[in-house]
């Protein structure tokens, strides 16, 4: 079980994710009715790319946000952390 | 094809159990306007969709509602995990709680099962979309309702934001209503009658 700090720690990083996953959605909703605005898609090739950096770090110290981002070859580490629902 | 995320679309953290908001927002989850008939609604109306645009749309409204019905099934668990059965006993929840007591499980706030019946599905792009255009007010009106009767804010945060998405996909649908009508050239789409 993670202590509290961790907790905290964890919480913090997975807002600041889902932070720029939501303008990642935002930015897709808006391309998908307007494909030609430049400006927009520019903005979400760099949101995607920060995304995934945060994505990344996230996962490398709280564990897996998808089954494909399993890395470990000892344990099944999806199981591990805790559900969405769950506070 | 989907790929699950492990985590919320919004953070929710409930700190006070309240079987009586949890019984309002369940509609949300399985009631006539709510998060599941969201997405069926659009990810079902995709299949007979020609405009390329319009399949886009539905694909991502649909997959995003998913993530709302999860949002909403939190709030409805985190309501009632710690909620003592004298504090059901007193809710409107009690009646729900006798069959599936802390269980989510999708129902109208007035005890009416989840039916199909609440959306549509009629293969015409117009009928179709019209029909998405008033299920996202329908949706943002439900969600007006229930911030009117909670004074959580917790609950309310959360609340805000999900109607706040009802009112871009709202956007989202008439801009996509708006290109099959009016956007394609020599081609107009009146009450589904392709004109040239």
């Amino acid at each position: 079980m993670m202590n509290n700090m961790q907790s905290r720690e964890r919480e913090c990083a997975l807002r600041q994710l889902m932070a720029y996953d939501f303008v990642q959605l935002e930015l897709n909703l808006f391309l998908d009715t307007h494909p030609n605005n430049q400006r927009a898609l520019k903005e979400f090739h760099h949101v995607n790319k920060k995304a995934a950096e945060l994505r990344e770090m996230y996962e490398k110290k709280f564990g897996p946000l998808t089954t494909s981002s399993v890395k470990s070859e000892e344990e099944w580490t999806w199981v591990k952390s805790p559900w969405p629902w769950e506070n | 094809m989907w790929q699950y995320d492990k985590k919320l679309q919004f953070p929710i953290n409930i700190k006070n159990p309240n079987p009586t908001l949890a019984n309002y927002i369940i509609s949300q989850y399985g009631g006539p306007d709510g998060e599941l008939g969201a997405s069926m609604r659009y990810l079902s109306q995709r299949f007979s969709m020609k405009d390329d645009t319009v399949k886009a749309i539905l694909t991502d409204i649909g997959t995003e509602e998913l993530a709302h019905l999860e949002m909403v099934g939190t709030l409805v668990h985190q309501l009632t995990k710690n909620a003592t059965t004298s504090q059901i006993e007193n809710s409107p929840l009690a009646l729900y709680y006798v069959d599936h007591a802390k269980g989510v499980w999708p129902v109208s706030a007035g005890g009416q099962d989840y039916t199909s019946m609440s959306f549509a599905v009629k293969g015409d792009p117009i009928a179709d979309l019209v029909e998405d255009l008033a299920a996202e007010q329908k949706a943002r009106a439900t969600y007006d309702n229930i911030l009117k009767l909670s004074n959580d804010p917790d609950v309310n945060c959360v609340i805000a934001y999900l109607r706040e998405r009802e009112v871009v996909h709202f956007q989202r649908f008439g801009e996509a209503l708006d290109k099959i009508q009016n956007c394609i050239p020599n081609q107009k789409y009146y009450m589904g009658i392709k004109n040239n």
